[in-house]
């Protein structure tokens, strides 16, 4: 069958004969291999013996909908003179509820229509989406503010399919910021309540890749990272269908990371490479150097240290042009990594002690500690017990004052212990590594020496 | 959206009329009422009107939306009258 159906006026003037030779050849050609067509060309030639009553009648039922277009197209255009209004005033609007304290915020919101807004809904979560890199806690205030107003939009000003996408998209704003902000199970719960408000709304697909994508990054939290890929191979062809590039890149990127995380190095680095290919920098700048940063990472794990330093160096001017502060201290941590690799010892103590005390200061205890343990590994590997048990030493009083949770810091005693009984080895640090990567997300998970 | 990066109503009556077979086979098949098919077609309209700037495809976006709606309506079972 012809991928291309004649539309109906065409086939409208095919039954009455009115076509060129050719095309009407070509309309055969389709109507042989097309049931659908068929049945609808069957419904026109009634009854046989003309055709014409039935053309007619169905000619006045197009111009039926003509009439019902038109007015659909006017009340649409006023509706969107009213969503320009909304979309001047929406900054005003929420400079003035961010002023307010956390708890009149809501108040505010409940109270005043003028704040029950979907354009102000969209700017919290455009707001929400900075804050990730950042300040979690601040990213899920602002989503939870862009759900209490989403569920107070109303239906009848904007329509019930518009209100239940904006709903679903709040709340799957909501679940991302609570899975950044390390709280799994309400991401899991708001999630589910985004894929509801999905399911009753216009199932736009775009809202559905979002959620998909945002349930993928859950997944990778909770180490379930086979899930996670599969979800966002089905996020990657919604927008790969709808000729969305960089979205497209930015879910090859994603689903390279779920497979770094489970240590499929390789698969990570030419995923990684595709999304880089398809992404718009000028859309995103910070995603390109993160996911540089994830190849050049990747790189060095799948052993190709070499070619990790050298993408490191293209990459650079990338880290201090437009990289944030975080990026610049992940620079050393990688650069420390990639010289211990290639045997340049002093350089990577060098690197790896500016990275641990960089993330020391900005009291991030975790990244501190995973460089800390490099920075073991490193030690281990070259015999040198006493800058171990000095290291171990040094960390459990830093991390005890900083975001580390208990049973982290648990691991980071034991890790303590066994420095000082001279018995670290690789084995023992890469599976702290490993346990605090996944902890880091699930506070609960226990720590066990295998 | 912004009103830089959304659509103009002429953007949108444009749309619509290279839609408007098309949508006019898909109601007649479902044999969509004339009021039903206003309000599909003023919401598919006012849903791509918001999501303008990220939707490339735009007359496969509405086209898929309308045969979504129409295929969930027709999917319903028809009231039973009631007993008196």
């Amino acid at each position: 069958m012809n991928e291309q159906h004649p539309d109906p006026e065409t086939l409208v003037r095919y039954l009455r004969g009115e076509l060129p030779a050719e095309q009407g050849r070509e309309v055969e050609k389709h109507l042989s291999g097309c049931a659908s067509c068929q049945r609808t060309v069957a419904e026109l030639a009634q009854p046989a013996a003309t055709g014409r009553e039935s053309v007619v009648k169905w000619r006045s039922h197009l111009f039926g909908y003509e009439a019902a277009f038109d007015r659909a197209a006017r009340q649409a255009s006023e509706r969107l003179s009213r969503l320009f209004e909304e979309v001047g005033e929406a900054a005003s609007l929420a400079e003035e509820l961010l002023a307010e304290p956390e708890h009149r915020r809501r108040q505010l919101i409940r109270s005043e229509a003028r704040f029950q807004a979907l354009k102000l809904c969209e700017l919290l979560e455009d707001r929400c989406r900075e804050a990730w890199f950042n300040n979690p806690a601040e990213a899920v205030e602002l989503a939870r503010l862009a759900v209490a107003i989403a569920v107070r939009l109303n239906p009848e000003h904007y329509g019930t399919r518009i209100v239940e996408d904006a709903r679903a998209q709040a709340w799957a704003y909501l679940g991302n910021s609570y899975r950044i902000a390390s709280d799994l199970r309400r991401a899991e719960e708001a999630l589910g309540t985004a894929r509801e408000h999905h399911r009753r709304g216009d199932e736009d697909a775009f809202t559905e890749a979002q959620i998909l994508s945002f349930t993928a990054s859950l997944r990778n939290s909770q180490g379930r990272y086979g899930e996670a890929a599969d979800l966002l191979d089905r996020a990657i062809v919604i927008y790969r269908a709808g000729k969305d590039r960089h979205q497209e890149g930015k879910n090859l990127i994603l689903k390279g990371m779920a497979f770094g995380y489970d240590g499929r190095f390789k698969e990570a680095v030419r995923l990684i490479r595709r999304g880089l290919s398809r992404i718009d920098a000028v859309e995103e700048p910070w995603l390109l150097v993160s996911a540089r940063h994830n190849l050049i990472w990747y790189l060095n794990e799948s052993g190709s240290h070499q070619e990790a330093l050298e993408t490191l160096e293209r990459t650079r001017r990338l880290y201090l042009e437009l990289g944030r502060p975080m990026h610049l201290i992940r620079l050393r941590w990688v650069e420390g990594k990639i010289a211990g690799d290639l045997g340049r010892f002093q350089e990577a103590e060098i690197a790896l002690r500016e990275a641990r005390d960089a993330f020391i200061e900005l009291g991030i205890g975790f990244d501190a500690a995973l460089v800390s343990l490099d920075l073991a590994a490193f030690y281990a590997r070259e015999d040198r017990a006493d800058e171990v048990k000095q290291l171990a030493a040094e960390m459990v009083p830093i991390f005890e004052s900083r975001d580390v949770h208990q049973e982290a810091l648990a691991a980071l005693l034991l890790f303590r212990e066994a420095a000082e009984a001279e018995r670290v080895t690789l084995g023992l640090v890469d599976q702290i590594v490993a346990y605090l990567q996944r902890s880091r997300l699930d506070p609960e998970l226990r720590f066990r020496e295998s | 959206m912004s009103p830089s990066n959304g659509p103009t109503a002429q953007d949108l009556t444009q749309l619509l009329d290279r839609l408007r077979p098309r949508i006019a086979r898909l109601f007649e098949h479902y044999r969509v009422s004339e009021p039903e098919a206003e309000k599909l077609v003023r919401d598919a309209l006012v849903g791509i009107a918001y999501r303008w700037g990220r939707v490339q495809e735009r007359e496969q976006w509405v086209l898929d939306l309308l045969a979504r709606q129409v295929g969930k309506q027709a999917e319903r079972p028809s009231k039973e009258p009631e007993d008196e």
